[in-house]
């Protein structure tokens, strides 16, 4: 594993490897826009239905979302190690921990699909087959409605970085992986990470008892 | 630091949460951790820190101009609605 080599419009590498990480800030800053207006619409609604959207959290599953906070923060160590690992130009434990952390993204992505199998199970899908009556109906189907949205993208989020992370296994393989390449997928996981720590307490913990 | 992350999340779910600011703030403390810690942007000095906090106030903008109007709807009466 080696470092990148100098590109023209760099004089020095600190100063390229600057560049590389403020860039991919930049994206971030974007990404918390984009997931910053959903977060504001559930703010909205939220105002505006408080009933409902007490209702709609106590219908969510704890443990499941709890046991994704957890699988989330731990590939999220284990991408720290894999960036440590490999600034120290230790190719097969990056390798290791990026495999691990892909794993756990999987995982996640599973036990979200398993909530979202059990919601329409039970009928609070909004659509045909809603099965929820009262006054509250509408109000719970936009609740329905904006988990699935944030959820989803979330989700999507969390598909792409596993699919950075194994790329990043694909280039160690063929040993073209940089260091700088695993620390910014690292920062892109992180992040990702971070949307599902603010995800966790708006849809599973807010409005308990 | 992630088991502290996480045993701060499970502790509070034992306690029975009644307020949504509890919860969020410990989430917000989370995050904190991790962006701070993780992404590093705690060991960077200039120019990271400066988008950091430019992404944060973006936010803030968007959720205090959208508020603005949600909170004082129905203050001044109007013609017709």
């Amino acid at each position: 594993m080696t470092d990148l080599d100098l590109q023209p419009p760099f004089d020095d590498h600190e100063q390229q490897r600057q560049a590389d990480w403020q860039g991919l800030w930049v994206f971030l800053v974007t990404e918390v826009l984009l997931f910053g207006a959903l977060f504001l619409s559930w703010m909205v609604c939220r105002f505006r239905n408080p009933v409902a959207f007490t209702l709609g959290a106590h219908q969510q599953d704890l443990w499941t979302g709890t046991l994704c906070t957890a699988v989330l923060l731990t590939s999220s160590l284990v991408v720290a190690f894999a960036v440590h690992f490999a600034e120290a130009h230790r190719s097969a434990a990056t390798v290791a921990c990026l495999l691990a952390a892909a794993g756990l993204g999987w995982l996640f992505v599973g036990l979200e699909g398993s909530e979202w199998w059990h919601r329409h199970l039970v009928g609070l899908i909004p659509g045909p087959g809603f099965a929820v009556t009262g006054p509250h109906r509408s109000a719970l189907a936009l609740y329905g409605m904006l988990y699935l949205t944030m959820t989803g993208l979330h989700g999507l989020h969390v598909l792409i970085g596993t699919g950075l992370l194994l790329g990043c296994v694909g280039l160690a393989r063929r040993r073209r992986l940089h260091p700088i390449t695993v620390t910014l997928v690292g920062l892109y996981w992180h992040f990702v990470d971070v949307v599902w720590v603010f995800l966790f307490p708006v849809f599973y913990l807010v409005g308990r008892p | 630091m992630v088991l502290l992350a996480l045993t701060t999340g499970a502790s509070f779910l034992s306690l029975g949460p009644w307020n949504a600011v509890i919860a969020l703030a410990i989430g917000a403390a989370k995050a904190t951790l991790i962006v701070a810690v993780f992404m590093e942007v705690a060991y960077r000095r200039g120019m990271t820190r400066v988008l950091v906090g430019t992404g944060l106030f973006w936010l803030g903008v968007m959720v205090v101009l959208t508020f603005s109007d949600y909170l004082t709807r129905g203050w001044i009466p109007s013609v017709g609605k």
